[in-house]
């Protein structure tokens, strides 16, 4: 093959290879879509709200993980359908509004292997602001989250941290890394959503409050924030996104989010 | 033919080539102007934390928060550089020893293996990198040193760091070793030294020129690292005291504080993404400033490279002085660092193979059942929008270089500094560029449009360098003759010397892909995170692998996942690089100095 022509079945590939790309973009079966974005901690039970829906319709619902601030800024950008988030709307935070969708506990966790069964608010608190250990028990170091978390932004309103967190206290990006922390160090505390607790670390009790589902429901049990649905003001949903919406709200979905370990609020 | 018709003729060519001239001039300013816009963007989007803040608050201030507002990069500036500081020291080191044993003590059988080694371990992604350091590193210091927390801090980063910046130290100093003059050696023989002696005394200082130019883009790679770092720096409020104190740095920072889009902190952000721009602009200029090690003369003094003389090579004596102690040292430094490369492989497909199944892979993915299949095709399609856009730009760019422009003219090295600056940007910068600019500024959302022009930013340098290589390689006697023939200087580009250089091309053409597979900071920043449906369109959302380890690994409840896109991406990056030798293979007869390490 002579070069020109080697050149020029290369050219050809690329643009072929071009072509198709642009002709996939172009048809296809769109369905209609649904595009939903925030919190991680939320995003869990969304996936699986999601996965039900569309057994029985036809939309692609896409959820973008990422934070509650994200949720939120997207909404007023946007750049969604609607937005996640895992704590109250802020007053500051305008031109959306919030529908609950569910409430869900903060788990105080340890890693499996630590002894320590009960912690209380002040000692939790104190370790968070100052960097106290918590005598009588291993716990030496924190684990918190960022600071567009909701998890981060209920926990501190929770237990009255104000003024940031001491200056050794790790502050990870998501859920899932502060579980795999805590897997990995027996002297930490950290915490998440109930709904993410897995067997592969411990929840501790809070003030002798078991984090349990009952000790939830029943409001026995401190830490618990809402999981908030951001919509945007005057914007009129799509027919599939209010189909979704609608859906998430229903008695149906509400099922699930109990079967799932929050507490359903309707 | 009239008079009057052939000048006709004549003149129509010379408006054609004269056209394609000025084509060709705005294909390779395109890089100036890149680079420009980045930084006047940035500037731009930044002034209102500049002027909100005042300018000496936001830099020496350190305090960092939404809540009052108050923002103050100081301790990420200190966490920055205390790191890169004990990165560099660690990894730099490590690199020197490495890049020697490989020039003077590599037995020649293992030496093209060692080469793909470090060849690799550039290759693996960052993302990667922060999953091993993660789930391996940091609970083995638990182990080891019992410190008060999770492993978080210092130690962990400078590891991995220095880890990740090793071969873009190790290749660039090779290169300058092999470029120091054969008589440098013999001249140290002929006075006495044994050859340790004169590795250590004579050659590695002759070349160090190139050492302090690697060291310096390694500082560059240090700087601006983010997906690693940022998963296990730990990102606590205070400064990196002790080994196990976890701190902030400038691109961690970013990444951990974007999602909260008030407007103020967002342009506290995007000031902090500016200020470590300028620190890799200032890092740039001084790399102009290092002088290029002295070749000799460019026809007599034979290159250790050319004789491959590692036979000459003879000790003719031993002692035990300093330098056989240094020669045993680079032998354990090569070890370790095949070792680490060969663990960290190890450990991924150990975790990740398992978990792989061909429903994982290819199956049908829905919010339920997460696959790979839409991972694949988006990025795949990233991988199509970026070579369409960098392919025609960046050659277009070469063939000015070297074709149009004089040598050594102004031009040509202005443009090569603007090409060199925009290969030393870190991609959460371009991340943070592509999200002020495209996302939102010409309203794309995040989509993979968006990210692909990010990215075909990214990979541009890669595809001048490579290609003015290997255009520079073709001889000039091709195109005399192509003259002589009568054609004209387009034809002889596109029929004579473009042929010639296709295997730069096709290197370069890997390489980006390489690059694209393992971008993860600028892909968040501009494609989002979707990852459950195959993307219909430029305009959908959607992850890319490395994104997608990223995804599985935060969301707590999938690292088995996580390991086994990882391995995934694992395969790419093994596959990629061979095919960049047997593109070398292939188009054998004409070398080619592997740019890679320089470019990324």
């Amino acid at each position: 093959m002579k070069r020109p022509v080697k050149i020029l079945t290369c050219v050809m590939c690329v643009a072929v290879f071009a072509a198709s790309m642009f002709a996939f973009a172009g048809c296809g079966n769109r369905g209609e879509a649904v595009i939903v974005s925030g919190s991680s901690s939320v995003t869990p039970i969304m996936e699986k709200l999601a996965a039900e829906y569309e057994k029985t319709h036809d939309v692609r619902i896409t959820i973008n993980m990422s934070s509650s601030g994200a949720g939120i800024s997207d909404t007023q950008n946007d750049l969604n359908d609607f937005g996640m988030s895992s704590r109250g709307l802020k007053d500051g935070e305008t031109g959306i509004s919030g529908a609950t969708l569910c409430m869900d506990g903060i788990a105080l966790i340890v890693n499996k292997d630590c002894s320590v069964a009960n912690v209380s608010k002040a000692d939790v608190k104190a370790l968070y602001e100052k960097g106290t250990a918590i005598a009588g028990t291993p716990i030496t170091a924190a684990i918190g989250r960022d600071a567009s978390s909701g998890t981060r932004t209920a926990f501190d309103e929770l237990l009255k941290i104000e003024n940031g967190y001491a200056a050794d206290v790790a502050a990870l990006a998501e859920t899932g890394n502060v579980i795999e922390a805590i897997k990995g160090s027996a002297n930490s505390l950290g915490y998440i959503s109930y709904g993410s607790l897995t067997s592969a670390v411990k929840a501790v009790s809070l003030d002798n409050v078991a984090c349990t589902y009952e000790n939830i429901i029943s409001g026995a049990y401190a830490l618990q924030r809402p999981f908030v649905i951001v919509l945007k003001d005057g914007k009129k949903l799509s027919a599939a996104a209010q189909g979704f919406y609608d859906y998430i709200m229903s008695e149906q979905a509400q099922a699930i989010i109990s079967a799932n370990g929050y507490i359903s609020v309707k | 033919m009239t008079r009057e018709q052939v000048k006709d003729k004549f003149r129509r060519a010379f408006a054609k080539e004269n056209i394609a001239r000025v084509i060709f001039l705005l294909l390779a300013v395109f890089s100036v102007l890149a680079v420009f816009t980045i930084v006047g963007y940035l500037l731009y989007a930044s002034i209102p934390a500049f002027g909100r803040i005042g300018f000496f608050r936001f830099i020496f201030g350190s305090e960092w928060s939404a809540k009052s507002e108050t923002f103050g990069i100081w301790r990420m500036i200190v966490g920055t550089f205390v790191l890169t500081v004990c990165a560099v020291l660690l990894g730099g080191t490590l690199a020197i020893f490495t890049a020697v044993w490989l020039v003077f003590y590599c037995p020649k059988k293992i030496k093209k293996i060692y080469t793909q080694i470090i060849n690799l371990l550039a290759g693996i992604p960052s993302i990667v990198y922060g999953l091993f350091g993660y789930k391996f590193l940091m609970p083995l210091l638990v182990d080891i040193f019992h410190p008060n927390n999770a492993g978080f801090g210092l130690l962990a980063c400078t590891l991995i760091l220095s880890i990740m910046i090793l071969p873009t130290i190790t290749s660039i100093t090779k290169n300058s070793l092999e470029a120091v003059p054969m008589q440098y050696y013999e001249g140290a023989l002929a006075l006495g030294c044994t050859k340790n002696q004169a590795v250590w005394k004579t050659l590695l200082p002759a070349a160090k020129g190139g050492i302090i130019s690697a060291v310096i883009l390694g500082i560059g790679r240090a700087i601006g690292e983010t997906m690693a770092v940022q998963m296990i720096v730990g990102n606590g409020s205070g400064y990196p005291l002790g080994a196990f104190s976890p701190f902030t740095t400038l691109t961690s920072n970013i990444v951990q504080n974007w999602g909260y889009a008030a407007p103020t902190e967002q342009a506290a952000l995007i000031a902090d993404g500016f200020v470590l721009l300028i620190f890799i602009l200032i890092l740039n200029l001084c790399l102009i400033a290092v002088k290029k090690p002295k070749s000799g003369n460019k026809f007599f003094s034979r290159r250790l490279r050319e004789g491959e003389k590692n036979d000459a090579l003879k000790s003719y004596r031993r002692t035990g002085s300093i330098q056989d102690f240094l020669w045993i040292v680079s032998w354990a430094v090569a070890l370790l660092v095949a070792f680490t490369l060969a663990f960290t492989v190890i450990f991924v497909f150990v975790k990740g193979l398992p978990n792989l199944s061909v429903d994982f892979l290819f199956g049908k993915s829905s919010n339920a059942h997460n696959t790979l299949a839409p991972a694949f095709v988006s990025t795949i399609m990233l991988i199509a929008l970026a070579l369409l856009i960098a392919l025609p730009l960046g050659i277009g760019a070469a063939i000015y270089l070297n074709e149009y422009a004089k040598n050594g003219s102004v031009t040509v090295k202005i443009i090569r500094l603007f090409v060199d600056t925009l290969a030393g940007i870190p991609s959460i910068v371009f991340g943070l560029f592509g999200m002020v600019f495209f996302v939102r500024g010409m309203n794309m959302g995040y989509s993979l449009a968006a990210g692909g022009i990010t990215l075909a930013l990214i990979i541009l340098p890669t595809v001048i360098r490579s290609t003015e290589q290997s255009l520079s390689e073709v001889p000039d006697s091709m195109r005399e003759a192509s003259y002589a023939l009568g054609a004209g200087k387009l034809r002889t580009i596109f029929v004579v010397v473009l042929p010639q250089a296709i295997a730069g091309i096709v290197t370069s053409i890997i390489l980006s892909v390489g690059r694209i597979v393992n971008e993860s900071a600028a892909l968040i920043f501009t494609v989002g995170s979707a990852s459950t449906f195959i993307p219909l369109g430029y305009g959908d959302s959607a992850a890319s692998l490395s994104v997608l380890v990223w995804k599985f690994m935060s969301n707590g409840l999938q690292v088995n996942e996580a390991y086994a896109t990882a391995a995934v991406l694992l395969i790419f990056v093994i596959v990629l690089n061979l095919l960049v030798s047997l593109a070398e293979y292939l188009f054998n007869g004409r070398r080619y100095e592997r740019k890679k390490n320089t470019a990324v």
